[in-house]
């Protein structure tokens, strides 16, 4: 269900079905977070951000020109370097990953992290959209599992 | 648009425009949430909470007496074993200084300048209903010098008190 920007209801007005369903029906809905996983165990050693071998997890919605994004996961590295995860959008918009709104860890040797990030995305064109996880390191090799998108498709 | 408890609705009423545009509009609107960013990177050496070189970020909302707050940031300290923490004080209506605990994001890190970028998130109770600013603080807590970038920080003004 997609969210619509709340109207002002007028004195005198009939509601109609049509009216009813988009703000007492789906807007409610539309507060549910849409999430995605994998779960793999998978591996980078680009320092730019990058699909894993199995890529995302993904999360297309229907939005306005803003929504809440959480990234979260388990991550790890073969030395003491940096671990990031953020995501690029695609669809209505085109928007790269960025370390604006990355969740990252730095670890030292063979200690590991579960960590979250939540942002609120202002950035984007009303329409379809794509959310898609993206990884990258500093060096090393870095490992990431148990990876979660969410996202929650109002404002804007 | 400001929250309001969810009214019962009561068989045989007359709906007004006013109790839907209160109910339906303005308590959707109140879950968009009140957002603001400082994306410069600066520091502090205090042990204390305080603001950085630019302030904030800060976020002015009307609330009743909870809400809900998330923070987030790229931070570390340039000292091994010591802290960045990115708290929040609340002013207006209500006065409640910034804390190391639940209410803040918190490192400590392991060797110099390594690097964090994560979220806490929380429920603030204790509110006074009315205008409260929710304003970031920082701190090194206990020494070295602890850096901050990317400073976010959400408040959704529901709950049901």
């Amino acid at each position: 269900m997609s969210w619509t920007a709340p109207r002002t209801w007028v004195a005198g007005e009939v509601p109609t079905a049509a009216i009813m369903n988009a703000h007492i029906r789906d807007n409610p809905q539309a507060l549910i977070w849409s999430e995605a996983d994998v779960q793999t165990s998978q591996t980078t050693t680009s320092t730019s951000y990058t699909d894993l071998a199995t890529s995302g997890p993904a999360v297309t919605l229907t939005t306005l020109t803003a929504a809440y994004v959480m990234v979260a996961c388990w991550m790890s590295n073969s030395a003491s370097n940096r671990n990031a995860m953020s995501y690029a959008v695609s669809g209505a918009t085109t928007l790269a990953a960025s370390d604006t709104w990355m969740m990252s860890t730095f670890n030292y040797n063979i200690g590991a992290f579960q960590s979250m990030r939540i942002s609120r995305q202002v950035a984007l064109t009303a329409g379809s959209n794509t959310f898609t996880a993206k990884y990258r390191t500093t060096a090393g090799t870095s490992t990431f599992q148990r990876r979660r998108i969410a996202v929650l498709g109002v404002g804007g | 648009m400001a929250w309001t408890v969810p009214r019962t609705w009561v068989a045989g009423e007359m709906v007004t425009h006013t109790l839907l545009n209160q109910d339906v509009r303005d308590n959707q609107t109140a879950f968009f949430g009140s957002r603001a960013i400082v994306t410069t990177s600066e520091s502090t050496t205090s042990t204390v909470f305080v603001d950085l070189a630019t302030s904030g970020p800060a976020v002015t909302v009307t609330t009743l007496t909870e809400a809900f707050v998330w923070l987030g940031a790229t931070y570390n300290n340039n000292s091994a074993t010591r802290h960045a923490i990115m708290g929040v004080a609340v002013s207006g209506a209500t006065t409640i200084a910034a804390s190391a605990d639940h209410r803040a994001l918190i490192l400590r890190a392991y060797f110099a300048s390594c690097q964090f970028s994560s979220a806490k998130f929380f429920k603030q109770t204790g509110l006074t209903a009315g205008s409260n600013t929710f304003t970031a603080k920082y701190t090194a807590f206990d020494a070295g010098t602890a850096a901050f970038q990317d400073r976010e920080m959400i408040v959704i003004p529901v709950g049901l008190l």
